[in-house]
């Protein structure tokens, strides 16, 4: 199971809220993702949360000065809704793209990049919050806004565009610390064939064993936990290799 | 010999991280599609991300079948990297069968058919060791390179039919082995990326240089 250091970029400061509300500034976007490298991280996630609203991502200069000395793969999300925006971000340095807000639009822009760039280059990115015990509502705009659509019926349609990996992050669980919401991931890891990455909710260690028990997760996306300095990359790493023997 | 040392740019490839790895090793670089330029390398890296017939494609539209050829020719240090390695060889099955470069002989085909029940998730994508099976000599851009090592992989295919000259370093995924690193004569390949390997990938790089 990969670890990766998720960055959540608002006006060049990352940013950490409770549920996507309620945001404050944690650090220096490109420092903290020196140190998460230097500890040890297997991946970076840089997320413009306010791309998709003010229909742009700001995220390319960001990410050209991070890759001279970064040397582990960088997803970016947040506002991606054209081969422009993504031409301009792997120039600079992105190795992998995650789209979500764009698709419920105009979803061929999946199926140009995957074209393009290939599978393995272009994640499907599914915020979700739970209405009921067994299902979940699709959000966009970096879980501010609705789509009435189900994340089970979401993941199945998108399925034929062959995306590399499922970026799903549960709205509820995130920044809450409280554990990931293990329901959604064994739902999800039953119906798709695509990899996974469990975003939010990481709070300790028995999270991980908690989630691993239920779904098949080839990765976990951590940010509070690690920006405020809860626990180490490293730490989470020898935790994840113990629960493997 | 002063080393002038190339990144192949057919526009495929997280380029700049390619670029930025090799300055960190404490070279210059050229980053090119001239022929011309090519055919003046000491090394030439070829980078690669996607799929293999548009990356073929590309490749010979910019007329660059004759420089590499050249290049293996006079000996030049080649290094493939991920798609890049596999555009090496003689032909791949993605989406369609495609003619390589065929610089080494060799077939890429999806990962499943390197071995039998192999019901796992693809693509490969994630850290692993690549030392865990061996054939041929050792690979000298291995050097200081630990068994405890780990690459990052991403790829859905992988190499096979190659001849008995090639030295191959294998890795495993679920209970798939593949070749990871391979070499014949100067010319290298890496399934994974160095460049996006942390401080080890970063130690492969600078091992090709100082070739």
């Amino acid at each position: 199971m990969r670890v990766i250091a998720r960055l959540d970029i608002k006006n060049e400061n990352v940013i950490k809220g409770i549920n996507f509300e309620g945001l404050r500034v944690v650090g220096n976007p490109n420092k903290l993702a020196k140190k998460y490298y230097i500890d040890g991280a297997d991946e970076l996630i840089y997320s413009d949360c306010v791309a998709s609203l003010y229909g742009r991502n700001n995220l390319a200069s960001l990410v050209k000065n991070a890759v001279k000395d970064i040397f582990i793969p960088i997803t970016v999300a947040g506002g991606i809704r054209s081969e422009d925006d993504a031409d301009l971000l792997m120039k600079n340095g992105s190795d992998k793209l995650a789209i979500n807000t764009e698709l419920f639009k105009n979803e061929i822009v999946g199926k140009t990049l995957i074209q393009k760039y290939g599978s393995q280059s272009i994640l499907l990115s599914i915020q979700a919050k739970k209405i009921s015990k067994t299902s979940w509502e699709a959000y966009v705009n970096f879980g501010r806004d609705k789509t009435d659509m189900d994340v089970m019926e979401w993941i199945k349609k998108m399925s034929k565009y062959n995306f590399g990996e499922l970026l799903l992050t549960s709205v509820d669980a995130d920044g809450v610390s409280g554990g990931f919401d293990v329901e959604l991931y064994e739902k999800a890891s039953k119906i798709t064939e695509i990899p996974i990455i469990a975003c939010g909710g990481f709070g300790k260690l028995n999270h991980i064993q908690e989630l691993k028990k239920y779904a098949e997760i080839e990765a976990i996306s951590i940010s509070k936990a690690l920006h405020y300095e809860k626990i180490s990359i490293k730490e989470i790493k020898e935790f994840i290799e113990k629960i493997n023997d | 010999m002063i080393k002038k040392i190339i990144i192949i740019d057919y526009g495929l490839g997280n380029i700049l991280s390619i670029k930025n790895a090799v300055n960190h090793c404490g070279h210059n670089v050229i980053v090119t599609s001239e022929r011309k330029i090519i055919e003046s390398a000491s090394h030439i890296i070829l980078p690669g991300v996607g799929a293999f017939p548009s990356a073929m494609r590309r490749f010979k539209d910019l007329d660059l079948m004759d420089a590499i050829h050249k290049a293996k020719k006079r000996k030049v240090f080649i290094l493939g990297i991920c798609l890049g390695m596999q555009l090496l060889f003689t032909d791949s099955e993605e989406f369609e069968l495609t003619s390589g470069i065929n610089l080494i002989k060799g077939n890429v085909v999806k990962l499943d058919k390197l071995g039998s029940n192999f019901n796992s998730k693809l693509p490969n994508i994630g850290w692993r060791n690549c030392e865990i099976v061996s054939s041929g000599k050792n690979i000298n851009i291995l050097k200081y390179i630990s068994s405890s090592d780990k690459f990052y992989f991403v790829h859905s295919y992988g190499l096979i039919n190659y001849g008995k000259e090639l030295n191959v370093s294998k890795s495993i995924y679920k209970n798939i082995e593949f070749p990871a690193v391979v070499n014949f004569e100067n010319i290298y390949g890496c399934q994974f990326h160095p460049e996006k390997s942390g401080p080890q990938g970063l130690k492969i790089i600078k091992n090709f240089l100082q070739l």
